[in-house]
């Protein structure tokens, strides 16, 4: 069925595609008014009410930046939902949740899929099969759930694509635009910066860093984010800043995730912690980051921007399944590529996949993570050094599964010669 | 003294009703996410108010130590729903942190249970209500604390007062719900007539020895033991997938000359 299914003409497996996310978007609003347990994620209602107090603000709800207060907007402050910690930008996309329909931000998730794919389709070389596109991607039940749950993902995945897109149509402007936005709606694709100077300077020696490609490239992105953020910060003032961007610098994630810092950070939560523990939650993922991205990213582009993102999710002080969303787009284009055998990639692919679920008996003490949190969470059980235990074998393994994957990878796969400003 | 208890010191036994009680319990008996349940007791006939009573709502007052509490967000859904009544809140509502940084006096849930609308008729019995409820990540402990009590603290989680709320011409009456502390504040304007129904928590819940009706609760806390363990072992971890990855990529050779050549 897989076969037949990459074989269809890529239209039809778009429209195959928009339709099954309309049939999910459909099934969910239907759940949700049938069952207490809701298909929509939390976090769309947090949009959403965000939103809300955008364009219907609470008496002490207004927007409280400088330039809000000049000209008397009747906007409304977002961050009067408590938990909302992102752009104001992302409230103002989805306030036609609240003028048309509630589920406006979940078609636009929905939208974001589907050029994703139009753009990954286009990315790969020519003469190369759309199959990877299909299969990995496009009817990959994962974004499919995710962005048809209301997560917001995929908003930032066509910021990426479409950077990425422009940049191998020679576009350095457009690109710069699309990774400044990146960077402004999630802070962390600021790392792909650097794999993207590292290819603009590719063989042009140190020169190459500060040619007017380069600095072309550095003023369109760069000029984007600061300028997004002038303007929240005239409307939105400090608490702008403070849930779109300080808080993310200084959580302390005590609840448990796949990232073992979280048992860490609830043992010293409120307390100061070793100077040594500060430095490894920060230190090794920004060198590592930027480092790939710098030795890589003259090579290859995509390959260099998934390893950075996988690296930087593997080393985050917290890690849920929504972050595997930010390497999984680059998955059709770096996957055409890998040098491995079947029987290591089905080796790899246990080894992730077994990091984080494996069916156990709950008295099992190697039973992994998924099946440790639920005894947590969900049958109260004093577990929390197991799954701290299960926090270092996710570590562990993905970095065994990460560094098996450059190894294999051909960086230096010849591509159509792309025509660059 | 904490509100639960001052305010059940202060309800005088003549405002109680004779029957129409409910019972309270708390499902699962385990894990984060709980729902705090309100039902009549099967047996009971149902209360029936003082002729007098003008317009009455049946309420319910929760007191919330911090260890536990609702997410307002969740309770306005259930009320555009139609699942829940109207609910209002008092205290600081932090839906993310642990107990050690939240308001040490908790919160508190007042909710509709029911109207009245017919005064005559002055009665009614009331459905079961369910209200979702969320432990946070208590304060660790020392190892022998934690061996001692398996790897769980305990707490009370007072049963809620119900209560019907009537108008009342009467100026002068005194509520039992003025001079609660903060952050309650009485809702009510002044003449208020309470009547109140009896609550108590399912046996198993029951906990032991509290003056008034509250269920016994367990949480997993974490032990303060781990700490350097904890410290060295990520440490350690993060490390390696540092090392690895980095050792993996430096391992990579460069691109042959021919190749660069023929990119560029």
């Amino acid at each position: 069925m897989l076969d037949r299914l990459a074989k269809l003409p890529f239209p039809l497996i778009l429209l195959l595609s928009a339709s099954l996310h309309a049939a999910l978007i459909i099934y969910g609003d239907w759940h949700d008014a049938h069952s207490p347990l809701k298909y929509t994620d939390i976090d769309y209602h947090v949009f959403t009410d965000a939103a809300r107090f955008v364009v219907r603000p609470e008496e002490s709800g207004y927007a409280g930046g400088w330039l809000a207060k000049r000209l008397g907007l009747a906007l409304g402050d977002p961050y009067y939902r408590s938990t909302f910690r992102y752009t104001p930008l992302l409230a103002l996309l989805l306030t036609p949740n609240v003028l048309l329909h509630p589920a406006w931000g979940k078609l636009l998730f929905t939208l974001s899929d589907v050029l994703i794919s139009l753009q990954l389709q286009r990315l790969l070389p020519v003469g190369s099969s759309v199959n990877y596109v299909t299969l990995l991607w496009t009817l990959n039940p994962f974004p499919l759930n995710i962005s048809t749950r209301g997560s917001s993902e995929a908003l930032i995945g066509l910021a990426v694509m479409s950077s990425l897109y422009l940049l191998k149509r020679g576009n350095l402007i457009g690109s710069g635009i699309m990774l400044g936005l990146a960077t402004h709606l999630k802070i962390y694709p600021f790392v792909y910066g650097i794999a993207t100077l590292s290819w603009l300077a590719r063989d042009k020696g140190w020169k190459g860093w500060i040619s007017r490609q380069t600095c072309l490239f550095t003023a369109a992105s760069a000029g984007t984010f600061f300028a997004l953020g002038a303007i929240m910060y005239s409307i939105w003032g400090r608490p702008f800043l403070d849930h779109t961007y300080l808080y993310h610098v200084t959580r302390q994630d005590h609840r448990h995730n796949f990232s073992p810092f979280f048992y860490l950070a609830y043992l010293t939560y409120g307390s100061s912690i070793s100077r040594l523990s500060s430095i490894v939650g920060f230190v090794p993922q920004l060198l590592l980051t930027i480092g790939l991205g710098a030795k890589f990213g003259s090579r290859d582009v995509a390959g260099a921007w998934a390893a950075q993102t996988a690296a930087f999710v593997l080393l985050n002080k917290v890690c849920t399944s929504q972050y595997f969303m930010w390497y999984l787009w680059f998955l059709p284009l770096v996957i055409p590529r890998l040098r491995v055998s079947r029987t290591e990639s089905v080796a790899l692919l246990i080894l992730w996949i077994g990091s984080q679920a494996c069916i156990s008996s709950p008295h099992d003490s190697s039973a992994a993570w998924l099946a440790i949190a639920f005894q947590l969470e969900f049958n109260g059980q004093a577990v929390y050094l197991r799954l701290w235990v299960a926090g270092l074998g996710f570590v562990v393994s993905n970095a065994v599964v990460l560094g098996r994957l450059i190894t294999l990878y051909d960086w230096d796969s010849q591509e159509p010669r792309t025509k660059v400003e | 003294m904490d509100a639960a208890q001052l305010l059940h010191s202060l309800i005088p036994p003549h405002l109680y009703l004779p029957e129409g009680g409910r019972n309270c319990s708390l499902a699962p008996s385990r894990g984060f996410h709980r729902t705090l349940s309100l039902s009549p007791p099967t047996s009971s006939a149902s209360a029936r108010l003082p002729q007098e009573t003008g317009r009455c709502i049946l309420q319910a007052l929760l007191f919330l130590p911090p260890q536990i509490f609702a997410d307002p967000y969740e309770l306005q859904q259930r009320h555009t729903d139609g699942r829940l009544g109207a609910t209002r809140m008092w205290g600081d509502v932090e839906l993310e942190a642990p107990v050690s940084a939240v308001d040490g006096r908790g919160t508190a849930l007042l909710l509709d249970l029911d109207r009245d609308p017919d005064r005559e008729e002055g009665e009614r019995t009331g459905a079961e209500v369910e209200v979702p409820l969320h432990l946070r990540y208590p304060r660790p402990v020392g190892h022998e604390q934690a061996v001692e009590s398996g790897g769980q603290e305990r707490f009370a989680l007072p049963c809620p007062v119900v209560f019907w709320a009537c108008d009342s011409d009467d100026a002068g009456r005194k509520a039992p719900f003025d001079g609660l502390p903060p952050p309650f504040t009485s809702p009510y304007s002044e003449g208020t007539a309470f009547h109140f129904l009896r609550t108590q928590a399912s046996d198993p819940q029951a906990a032991a020895g509290a003056g008034l009706p509250s269920i016994e609760v367990l949480v997993p806390t974490g032990d303060s033991s781990h700490l350097p363990t904890v410290e060295l072992g990520t440490t350690l971890a993060v490390l390696f997938a540092f090392l690895y990855i980095a050792y993996c990529a430096w391992a990579v050779p460069s691109c042959p000359r021919a190749l660069r050549q023929k990119a560029a």
